[in-house]
């Protein structure tokens, strides 16, 4: 079992931790000679599911394993992403599975080189991080299964998520007010024609954010356009999913890191976030893929 | 005798320096030493398992616009000892910070007020618009013990600028319990290592902190002069205060020590404040043993060895003398002052469960001790509350029996004063006698902390806030 990489993208991977890290203490981490996997589950229910191509934060990537090449290993992620903080001003990272010598416990060590910024004599400085990790067998993986959804009803182009969390972030502090039990609890809601809602709706306060002129992305021709419910539905019909705002605030971290993101809403059930890394025309289709199911109102 | 007088009064930048010392100190202790001489003020700090001091002198003639101090007929010195948290909501502002003029100072008077009964430091910041915010501190009166250091054995030294050493240490998780640094002078290279002996489970691997290594090129370094293989640890914790502080006064540290086991000094000085640590260092045991042996298992039992006899020997006494040294004055007269707050008639119940108590709070220290003896208690485990996490690294104590040859070098605090041989009688004696009372005596603490002590003012209920020490009395009545 080897696993060895130059760390390309410091910023995206310390993105990618850091909006990974709000959601849950541990992820899954799948290395394999096709892509990067990272699998998180918050113990409210939200899971993100992250599949980035090898380019997105590698180079110089070597895995091997007599499991396919495929390297399962459990990471905490705070730790991750302060090591990767260490490497702000490195010249070079370099990260890699490997025991350590004291007690033979698994690490990813994180290798970073630094250049003496201070005396141009002096030799260049080394940090190397230890983050423990466990590794997971191939038994232990197959046990983790991406969420079931079914087709959605509504799926629509999200506006900047930045904007879309500033007001999330006042709406929940409108919520701390209210002491019923819908507290903090957010309707989201959009349809067919371009438009996306959401509305705090408590005893106290009502407050609703509607953007519109959005777009709704076309399935793609792999699907069932005909008896597909978004398409059999009316346009202005709007779909809905209840979610806890604290909750929302957190998935929407990710905001540094997304291109474009797509949200899919399978009425008063779930809701699927798209958040791509990449441009639409970008061959490279990283993805993290976030699920939320709906409160029951 | 004649009381002593202090009166000094600072500029807000020296008083923000005030602010960022009491900000370092607080990272040791929660209650902070203050001692005037003169030409001289030191804030200092000592941890409670006495492994590593803080202090910060201050040459009173630059850092202070005035200064004067008149000491009793007695002693040469004004020593006493406040609340580090007191003392850090007087000193909370930011003075110089411009952009919030209402919390900027022009001046801050500190004067000592002795005046029948009510001891007390009184604090005055002179603000903006004629405001003028006046505190009022209670502090207890103790003999503050110092740290010692030798800097002849201490032939290992290294000077590093400020700026650098924070940059390394930002790399260090602040979980890890500590941080050894070790020379590699032959290959140029020095390193700093954060590690946490604690023994993990499997399942709990993942919960175990961030190990760091930063390894740098010598020439980083103003002076490196440490021989080759040379590596101590010491608590990463106290090491992260003295780097923070360094930071703040951008100036050169330089550290000094010699093999694990001794202590390390860190010391940095800036417009007439100087600051010195004396740290206790460990052995690597973690490292070592991978340097050394085959197997891991090995250094395991290896540390786990060296805790054990260290804890159920030492322990008990240093725990003993903690006591006295928190309350300032031998822990049967803190014991008698306490009383629960706002009521007389419980305190005779508090009063009855050991003998110890009914000792008269007016006893000397002298007396104090001699009498102990008598209070010895037959055997009884099992022995006081669990130890502090960490093995005790400073054998404490001046007593002879307790410590063979090489042990008496740790000891960081020399030349108490006069009192050290009956001290040091005393202790010996209670050993046996608080050992086996380890239980009453965290009853008592627990009392101590919503209660109070205060045996010049019985009249009203002197209430403290429930904190983590006991003190004499209330802060802000």
């Amino acid at each position: 079992m080897r696993f060895k990489t130059s760390v390309r993208s410091i910023n995206t991977f310390l993105k990618l931790t850091q909006s990974l890290s709000a959601i849950a203490k541990l992820a899954w981490l799948r290395l394999s000679e096709d892509d990067v996997r990272f699998v998180v589950k918050a113990a409210e229910g939200t899971a993100v599911w992250a599949n980035l191509s090898i380019e997105m934060l590698f180079e110089d990537y070597i895995v091997t394993s007599a499991n396919n090449n495929i390297i399962n290993l459990e990471v905490p992620l705070d730790r991750l992403h302060k090591s990767l903080r260490s490497c702000a001003s490195a010249s070079q990272a370099v990260l890699r599975l490997t025991k350590r010598a004291s007690d033979g416990s698994p690490i990813l060590a994180l290798t970073v080189t630094v250049a003496s910024a201070s005396d141009f004599l002096a030799g260049s400085t080394l940090i190397t991080q230890e983050i423990p990790c466990r590794v997971l067998s191939a038994s232990t993986v197959e046990l983790i299964q991406e969420p079931q959804t079914p087709d959605s009803d509504v799926h629509i182009f999200l506006p900047p998520l930045s904007r879309v969390r500033g007001i999330t972030d006042r709406f929940n502090k409108l919520s701390t007010f209210s002491l019923s039990e819908d507290r903090y609890k957010l309707l989201l809601s959009a349809n067919m024609a371009g438009e996306f809602k959401m509305a705090l709706v408590g005893a106290e306060v009502k407050v609703e954010s509607k953007w519109h002129d959005l777009q709704n992305p076309v399935l793609a021709d792999s699907e069932n356009r005909e008896g597909h419910p978004s398409t059999v539905r009316s346009q202005t019909e709007f779909a809905q999913v209840r979610v806890d705002g604290r909750e929302w605030a957190k998935v929407l971290k990710v905001q540094g890191l997304s291109r474009r993101v797509i949200a899919c809403i399978c009425d008063d059930q779930a809701l699927v976030l798209y958040v791509f890394l990449t441009e639409e025309a970008d061959p490279d289709q990283s993805v993290l893929t976030y699920y939320m199911s709906s409160y029951s109102a | 005798m004649s009381n002593p007088t202090l009166h000094f009064t600072l500029s807000p930048s020296s008083t923000q320096r005030i602010h960022e010392s009491l900000i370092t100190l607080s990272k040791f202790s929660e209650s902070i030493s203050l001692e005037a001489r003169r030409g001289i003020l030191i804030l200092s700090a000592l941890n409670s398992t006495k492994t590593a001091s803080a202090a910060i002198h201050l040459t009173t003639n630059r850092f202070c616009i005035t200064y004067n101090f008149s000491s009793s007929t007695d002693t040469d010195r004004f020593q006493c000892r406040l609340s580090a948290r007191a003392l850090l909501s007087v000193f909370r502002q930011r003075f110089l910070d411009s952009r919030d003029k209402s919390t900027a100072i022009s001046k801050c008077e500190v004067q000592l007020e002795q005046q029948g009964p009510e001891n007390r430091i009184a604090v005055r910041l002179l603000c903006n618009h004629g405001v003028v915010k006046t505190y009022k501190l209670t502090y207890e009166d103790v003999e503050i013990l110092h740290a010692v250091f030798n800097r002849d054995t201490a032939t290992a030294r290294w000077r590093l600028g400020s700026s650098l050493l924070k940059e390394y240490m930002e790399h260090f998780s602040a979980k890890a319990e500590k941080l050894a640094i070790s020379s590699a002078a032959s290959e140029g290279r020095a390193t700093f290592t954060s590690f946490t002996e604690k023994l993990v489970d499997g399942k709990d691997t993942l919960k175990q902190p961030l190990h760091t290594n930063v390894s740098l090129d010598i020439g980083n370094f103003e002076e490196f002069s440490v021989d080759d293989g040379v590596r101590v640890g010491v608590s990463l914790k106290d090491f992260t205060a003295v780097a923070w502080f360094a930071a703040i006064l951008e100036t050169m540290v330089e550290a000094r020590y010699s093999v694990p086991g001794r202590a390390m000094q860190v010391a940095y000085a800036k417009d007439g404040l100087e600051a010195v640590y004396t740290l206790m260092t460990a052995q690597d045991n973690r490292i070592s043993q991978s340097f050394g042996g085959p197997g891991s298992q090995m250094g395991r039992v290896v540390a786990v060895q060296r805790r054990e006899p260290v804890e159920t020997r030492e322990e008990t006494p240093r725990r003993e003398m903690i006591e006295r040294q928190e309350s300032g004055r031998p822990p049967t007269e803190r014991l008698e002052s306490v009383k629960p707050s706002g009521s007389e008639s419980t305190a005779g119940t508090i009063h009855q469960p050991t003998p110890r108590r009914e000792t008269p709070a007016s006893l000397a220290p002298q007396q104090n001790f001699s009498y102990r003896p008598t209070q010895q208690l037959p055997p009884m485990p099992p022995t006081p509350p669990p130890p502090p996490q960490t093995a005790p690294l400073f054998l404490y104590g001046e007593d002879e029996d307790e410590m063979d040859d090489s042990d008496r070098e740790h000891n960081l605090f020399g030349e108490m004063d006069q009192e050290r041989g009956s001290f040091t009688l005393g202790w010996d004696t209670t050993y046996a006698g608080n050992a086996e009372k380890g239980e009453k005596a965290v009853n008592k603490k627990k009392r101590g902390r919503n209660t109070v002590e205060d045996e010049d003012d019985d009249s009203d209920g002197d209430f403290v806030m429930p904190t983590q020490q006991p003190r004499p009395k209330g802060l802000f009545d």
